[in-house]
């Protein structure tokens, strides 16, 4: 194969092993970055004594650019990357899986992290043109900064976001739909019980980022004041908090989004390099699934400064202190895995020992936070930072070890031991010693993001930090210059498939499939995922005209390129839906169905069907979810202000809503009625109910966007002009988009079954459609008792009634 | 009924319960999402034990279909 054909070839693969490597190798990339961004901080504080402004070459504003890009690059790029490719290389082999469930899905997860990337990166570009906003995006910073490398952060968190949740879809299908069907939950690889854990996770607590973002871009450009204060108007203004529990909803997850899988990898090598099986498979497997559960009720511990009502301070301490209890469990059964075990100390072993000293110590430290009272004290400190640290190192202590483990059976050659240990202990050295000065530091009162030390008796730890930092650079190019240089010189290995002697203790590190995988090579997913950084600049543009941020950006031409950029992207969509998607649906259907999908399954709570649209509805759940409580959380505590723009709230019950409403809620009727139709295999019946059905979808969204909304706009009810307009806009807009989509869906699947690809007999897409649609009904069901029958207006806080 | 299995219902049904107690008695936003908070992850924990339970009983007995 000539170079430019194995380019070709990773361009256009679906093969989940390739994809993997692609994650891992961008992965890097990032990680090199974002490192390099670390060394510019450290470097500027080392060179700022106390009471001295930030001197040349350093400067404190690109300083604060590579603080917020060493953050999001680290734990939004490197690490979500890293997992990925992790996941995508090695799940499918330890459960004896012939791909991920949807390949081509998780081809095009891979190539929307290239845009993200991109986007992320490129915002240094416009260092000097506004603020940075820190990797936790709090407004009022990311709102008023008039930097548009703020907007390319957004846009990357949005789309990487988008690629997440469809991943974490993915990975749950696979291990719960595609697993060998001989291989039982309870017997199944850790990793893949971690990876499933964390899926769960990525489903959940990514679109609420999305949403967050989504809402600081519509208050960036369309002066929607959801988190902002407008000018001598409260009943237009927003809360500042409420963007913090959305990012912490989102965040703390995340933190388990990458510890969960590490943990996974350190509990396959562990039992292979002590040459026996784990302790407490048991106990491993479902406290993954317990800190996931536990996760999302302690978001409030990294904002208890902010949050000062005394019952959600006590349930999220109680919550946070919690997740002690499984990450105990597991600490113990690994510890208990190396007694009495055969252990062979070689490189990547020495690895995942030092992520168990790593999270214990990150563990104990991350204990103190719970406390409130000293929680308000090491609020914003280098302890926190020192804390954090330690758990983000015991992650990359777990993906590099698992990377040198696995680097003879990626690439057929050894790693070389010596280098390998020489960076073990160089990065253990310069980790350690750099966040045991921060938490040192920070109890000392050093205030995380200063470009300086703040007193003469930090500056020496400061100073120590840095140096302890460039050891730990160097352990890291140690590292990789090792990978480099054995992948082209290291020593042949003699079997890739188990070149490290574990299958005679039942530990394989490959389970054969039951079907011999086939990749077919597919274009439209790296056309697609590419396409979205054209999209993204289009959008920008299209907003350029009634944005006071944009407009100042000259190269963001004119709203005719965010059209052709916009319109591009839909002719790729639909491209790859004809040329592929219909293409391979007449080909299966001359092969009767030999799809993936109907090879031997093993038993499941739920089927196919079920579990991937629930899946699917599940991250629009989280979605729409985090909005509507936005709303709820806004009427609350922007009480006078939600009143104040009431009084100017026209009639929203009207014969049109009315009439759109109910004809919304009864096309579930009529899409039942086509779904039983099809199954009785009266195909006429089919086709007339599925045309009344999307006739009445498409007078519910043509009313809202043509009638209802001028209506609305001419009564002085717009967006921006008060809080209740923008929650409604945002949240109904949101919900008539999703009854576009839906329409969407019908048309593919009359056009699918006009292509005889779903049958009587397999119904699953005319199924998935309907459970869809009653979805879309019941988000309106609570969207019309929320702001039309004013549910929302109904609810007074406390404080106000007295 | 696994001990697991059993707390966490019981921590949900608390939880919940307060809830539901808080919303029906003098409605307090905070006081009512903490409970609900800590109600959902409990009653989350429980539903995977449902889960579990499943998949103990489909590995004694295995019926691919």
């Amino acid at each position: 194969m000539s170079r430019a054909e194995k380019i070709l070839d990773y361009l256009t693969t679906t093969d989940a092993h390739k994809i993997g490597i692609m994650y891992i190798l961008l992965s890097i990339i990032n990680f090199v970055l974002a490192g390099f961004s670390a060394m510019y901080l450290r470097l500027t504080i080392a060179n700022t004594p106390p009471s001295s402004s930030v001197g040349e070459p350093f400067n404190d504003l690109l300083y604060t650019w590579f603080m917020s890009l060493h953050g999001l690059g680290m734990l939004l790029l490197f690490a979500m990357q890293a997992v990925a490719g992790a996941a995508n290389v090695l799940v499918p082999k330890l459960i004896g899986a012939p791909d991920l469930y949807w390949p081509r899905v998780n081809a095009l997860s891979f190539w929307m992290q290239i845009p993200a990337t991109v986007f992320m990166w490129s915002s240094l570009l416009f260092w000097d043109r506004g603020d940075s906003v820190g990797w936790t995006l709090y407004p009022p910073l990311s709102t008023t900064s008039q930097s548009l490398g703020v907007d390319l952060i957004l846009l990357g968190v949005i789309i990487g976001g988008f690629s997440s949740t469809l991943t974490g879809i993915n990975f749950i299908l696979t291990i719960t739909r595609l697993r060998r069907p001989d291989i039982k939950m309870i017997d199944m690889s850790l990793f893949a019980w971690s990876v499933l854990a964390a899926s769960m996770l990525m489903v959940t607590a990514l679109p609420p980022l999305a949403a967050g973002a989504i809402m600081l871009l519509l208050e960036r450009h369309l002066g929607m004041h959801f988190f902002g204060v407008a000018s001598n108007n409260p009943a237009a203004s927003g809360d500042p908090r409420l963007f913090q529990h959305i990012f912490w909803f989102f965040g703390h997850p995340e933190v388990y989004i990458l510890v969960l899988p590490a943990m996974g990898l350190v509990s396959e090598v562990i039992q292979r390099m002590a040459r026996r099986r784990a302790y407490g498979y048991t106990a491993i497997a479902i406290s993954s699934v317990a800190i996931a559960s536990i996760s999302f009720a302690v978001w409030m511990h990294h904002m208890f400064t902010a949050v000062q009502d005394y019952a959600p301070r006590i349930a999220m301490a109680i919550a946070t202190m919690a997740v002690a209890i499984p990450s105990g469990v597991k600490v113990f059964n690994w510890v208990a895995t190396l007694y009495g075990g055969r252990i062979s100390l070689r490189a990547p072993m020495l690895f995942m020992l030092t992520f168990l000293l790593f999270f214990i110590v990150g563990g104990v430290t991350g204990v103190f936070f719970p406390v409130v009272t000293l929680d308000l004290h090491l609020q914003d400190t280098y302890f926190v930072l020192g804390h954090f640290h330690y758990i983000v190192n015991a992650i990359a202590f777990g993906v590099f070890g698992a990377l040198l483990y696995y680097f003879p059976h990626l690439t057929g050659r050894w790693y070389d031991e010596r280098l390998a240990r020489i960076s073990w202990a160089l990065i253990t050295v310069g980790g350690f010693a750099t966040y045991t000065l921060m938490s040192a530091a920070g109890i000392l009162g050093s205030p995380r993001r200063y470009a300086a030390a703040p007193t003469p008796d930090t500056y020496p730890y400061h100073v120590a930090m840095t140096f302890f930092t460039l050891i730990l650079a160097a352990g890291v190019a140690v590292l990789f210059a090792n990978l480099l240089y054995s992948y082209f010189n290291g020593r042949p290995v003699a079997n890739r498939e188990d070149p490290w002697g574990v299958a005679k203790y039942g530990l394989p590190d490959i389970i054969k499939p039951v079907v011999k995988p086939h990749h077919e090579p597919n274009p439209w997913p790296f056309l697609l995922g590419v396409g979205m950084i054209p999209l993204g600049l289009g959008v920008l543009s299209l907003l350029k005209g009634v944005s006071p941020i944009l407009k100042n950006y000259a190269f963001l031409s004119s709203p005719a390129f965010g059209a052709v950029s916009i319109g591009t992207f839909l002719a790729i969509g639909v491209g790859w839906l004809l040329l592929d998607q219909v293409k391979t649906a007449k080909m299966l259907r001359l092969m009767n169905g030999a799809a993936h999908f109907e090879i031997p399954k093993p038993p499941s709570v739920w089927g196919d069907l079920k579990a991937s649209i629930a899946w699917v509805i599940m991250s629009e759940v989280a979605l729409f979810g985090t909005l509507i409580s936005s709303a709820y959380y806004a009427r609350v505590v922007l009480y006078d202000g939600w009143n104040a723009a009431l009084a100017h709230l026209p009639q929203l019950i009207t014969p049109m809503s009315l009439a759109m409403s109910f004809a919304l809620w009864g096309s579930s009727f009529t899409a039942m009625a086509a779904r039983r139709a099809f199954l009785s295999g009266n195909m006429k019946g089919f086709y007339g109910w599925l045309a009344a059905t999307m006739a009445l979808g498409a007078f519910f969204a043509g009313g809202q966007f043509l009638a209802e909304y001028p209506e609305l706009a001419s009564h002085g009810f717009k967006y921006g002009a008060s809080i209740v307009a923008n929650y409604f806009y945002t949240i109904v807009t949101l919900h008539g988009f999703h009854v576009i989509i839906g329409l969407a869906f019908w048309t593919l699947v009359a056009v699918f079954v006009k292509l005889g690809y779903w049958r009587p007999n397999r119904p699953d897409g005319v199924e998935a459609a309907e459970y869809y649609w009653h979805f879309v009904d019941a988000v309106w069901v609570l969207l019309f008792a929320t702001f039309y029958l004013g549910a929302i207006n109904s609810i007074t806080p406390v404080a106000a009634r007295a | 009924m696994r001990p697991l299995k059993l707390f966490s219902l019981a921590v949900a049904l608390f939880s919940l319960g307060g809830a539901a107690a808080n919303a029906v008695t003098g409605f307090n936003p905070p006081v009512f999402s903490a409970f609900l908070v800590i109600g959902m992850m409990a009653l989350s924990y429980y539903y995977f034990e449902r889960w579990y339970e499943r998949w103990l009983r489909e590995a004694e007995r295995p019926k691919p279909h």
